[in-house]
């Protein structure tokens, strides 16, 4: 224990460890250091919510599953509760994806198949993605989509099937409703990209019978809570390398060191600092001055 | 690559290392001191030591890499 302990007001150093682990700064604003706290709460913080943002809200998350387990989550904990969602989110995930389908993680096999999204149906969410079609008057059409879409189940010949609409524009220019059907493909409900990947079918009347005659293919977003602090899969993860580049790991080193200063910041509103009021280094020489040297 | 390239390939490195070490040196220097220009005054020094030894350092890996 350092002689700084007696001369700084610590109050309760374990409730203002605990504080200082949860917020950044909060520890030494419960002990009355308010000019650490506001130190160490923008520094940390700052860094923090830096390194996620150049990540594209991506670099904080744990990965539970054997053999893809990052152990850089356990510096970013350091931060407390900004990167505490992950836990939450991570278990929320691991529950959502079968275990036949972790054992698949390398071909990421869950991402499309074995998901029941026959349960989410009806659905309807902004979409934007490609078209790709012939047309009515037997003419490739293609471009960017950017609309509405509504799925909905009904029962078909072989079972339930899906069925939908696109309602929306194609490379800025409003087009005609178009009529989707299976084969319906939507990513997981759960993952660490704020867009969810969806793919089907597009169905047209042709000689009196209902033809598949192209797809569309692109995104519909997920809500905050689906996708804030949750596990890559291996296709999000190359994703986000080969869109950031460095980018990504500098971002990620931001996170690592926000939580691991955060630990010498919890040591410091548990024990006090190595040279408290009075103590610092450079005021020894002159405290071991005799006081008649002058003489 | 020539030397200038490999500095400027590395631009877009010191623009994310600096604020980093500045925050490093803040927080790292806000947990040994307690008042508050002592902490300022470390922290200035300890910032731009960092500065120097990493340049030293960048320089020499540059002049090490000469020609490669």
């Amino acid at each position: 224990m350092t002689d700084s302990h007696n001369k700084i007001e610590l109050k309760n150093p374990v409730i203002a460890a605990i504080l200082a682990f949860l917020i950044p700064g909060a520890g030494h604003f419960y002990q009355g250091r308010t000019f650490k706290a506001a130190i160490y709460c923008f520094c940390i913080l700052s860094t923090f919510f830096c390194g996620m943002a150049l990540g594209d809200w991506k670099t904080v998350y744990y990965q539970s599953e054997p053999g893809r387990r990052n152990l850089g989550y356990f510096a970013q904990v350091g931060v407390g509760l900004p990167a505490l969602p992950a836990l939450i989110q991570t278990s929320r995930y691991n529950k959502s994806v079968s275990p036949a389908n972790l054992a698949q993680n390398e071909a990421d096999a869950s991402y499309f198949e074995s998901h029941s999204y026959h349960g989410e149906m009806p659905l309807e969410a902004p979409f934007q993605g490609t078209l790709l079609d012939r047309g009515d008057d037997g003419k490739n059409v293609s471009g960017q989509l950017d609309g509405y879409i509504k799925l909905k189940t009904v029962p078909g010949e072989f079972g339930t099937e899906i069925t939908g609409t696109f309602e929306g524009t194609l490379d800025n220019k409003p087009i005609s409703t178009l009529t989707l059907s299976d084969p319906v493909g939507i990513g997981l409900p759960l993952g660490g990209d704020p867009q969810r990947s969806l793919e089907c079918a597009v169905v047209r009347e042709v000689n009196g019978r209902r033809t598949d005659t192209g797809h569309i293919e692109g995104s519909i977003p997920r809500p905050l809570l689906n996708w804030f602090e949750m596990p890559l899969s291996n296709r999000e993860l190359d994703d986000i390398n080969k869109k950031l580049g460095k980018r990504y790991e500098f971002a990620v080193v931001f996170t690592w060191i926000a939580g691991l200063l955060n630990l010498l910041v919890i040591w410091d509103a548990f024990e006090g600092p190595a040279y408290g009021r009075g103590d610092e280094e450079e005021l020894k020489p002159q405290d071991k001055t005799p006081p008649n040297s002058k003489s | 690559m020539s030397i200038p390239l490999l500095f400027a390939n590395q631009v877009n490195a010191v623009v994310y290392l600096i604020p980093l070490l500045a925050v490093i040196s803040l927080v790292y220097n806000a947990t040994r001191y307690e008042i508050p220009h002592v902490i300022i005054q470390r922290s200035i020094r300890f910032f731009f030591t960092a500065i120097i030894i990493m340049g030293v350092l960048m320089t020499l890996l540059a002049l090490l890499s000469w020609n490669l």
